[in-house]
């Protein structure tokens, strides 16, 4: 599903669309996809350059996935969906701008106009800086670097 | 530099661009010539209000931007070691856009260099690849991801950046 299909079925719209492609809705699971880009406006740049994604926003993104789902039913066509809460939520790596992000919601069968969703986020990108690289002091050797960003991924 | 990985705040020490003209997220400095770049496309970017309402596609120009920007990444340090002067684009050379790139793909930008005098250089057939975001679930190594992985360049591209990452 692309962008264009998924602004069709949700009202959300720049800069707070945070949907970048559906790659398949079967039954109840949704996998989505999410680009972090530079140029965002949602990344928050702390003094020394540090760029990272607000972990709230994940929680947002994630929602907009479970969205789609609720939306692409027949029976909710036009509406508009509101994030009602959540439950239990863990953030374990920080997103920075490059990262792309794998959605996954699972949506057990419920009411029609409320549902509860297990979800994840991760990170499926397959390079990753190293913390160092992101400081602005001078990158310490390679190896070290790579034993981190192994870490990091 | 080589087998380093330039994050995004050290991308901004370098380039003079600024969001949202900084049109790379991640560099991967492979050797002194050889530099490959990552830009993820997303629908969050302000360039897509325009180009075109109903119809994102990523502008042409800006891949050849970021092919730019890759070579000032790969060369400042032996062209403008002391960062007095700006980098500029002098020529460029038989130039095609294969295919578009919508929201939710990522380009991967392949710069080499070949000095061609002290002052100035020349690009080799930089490439940039896009990696549609259909194949954004080939990180997991089913058997047929694997097949498709042989067959597409650009995640090979980015296979053996994870492979120098992991040895």
């Amino acid at each position: 599903m692309s962008v264009n299909q998924i602004m069709g079925l949700i009202p959300h719209r720049y800069p707070f669309l945070f949907v970048d492609y559906v790659s398949k809705i079967e039954g109840s699971h949704v996998t989505g996809v999410k680009n972090t880009t530079e140029s965002e406006p949602i990344f928050r740049q702390y003094k020394d350059g540090y760029t990272v994604l607000m972990g709230a926003v994940q929680a947002e993104i994630i929602a907009q996935v479970g969205a789609i789902y609720m939306l692409s039913n027949e029976n909710n066509k036009g509406k508009i969906a509101y994030f009602m809460g959540i439950d239990k939520s863990e953030m374990f790596a920080p997103v920075f701008p490059g990262d792309q992000l794998r959605l996954e919601v699972d949506i057990p069968d419920g009411k029609q106009n409320s549902a509860k969703a297990k979800v994840s986020c991760m990170s499926a990108t397959n390079w990753h800086p190293t913390p160092a690289c992101f400081s602005q002091s001078s990158i310490p050797d390679s190896d070290q670097n790579m034993e981190k960003a192994r870490r990091l991924s | 530099m080589s087998g380093e990985i330039i994050g995004v705040s050290a991308l901004r020490d370098i380039l003079p661009c600024r969001p949202s003209m900084l049109l790379l997220d991640r560099v991967f400095a492979e050797s002194e010539n050889k530099l490959i770049g990552l830009k993820s496309i997303s629908m969050n970017e302000p360039c897509f209000m325009g180009h075109f309402p109903g119809h994102p596609i990523l502008p042409g120009v800006l891949q050849v931007e970021a092919i730019a920007q890759l070579a000032e990444v790969g060369l400042w340090k032996r062209l403008d070691p002391e960062r007095k002067g700006d980098f500029y684009i002098k020529e460029l050379h038989k130039i095609k856009f294969r295919r578009p790139n919508n929201p939710g793909d990522r380009l991967v930008i392949e710069d080499r260099t070949l000095p061609i005098s002290a002052r100035t250089v020349r690009n080799s057939k930089p490439r940039s690849r896009t990696i549609p975001a259909s194949h954004a679930m080939r990180t997991e190594s089913s058997q047929s991801a694997r097949r498709s992985r042989r067959r597409n360049r650009s995640c090979r591209i980015m296979n053996s950046i994870k492979g120098k990452a992991a040895s």
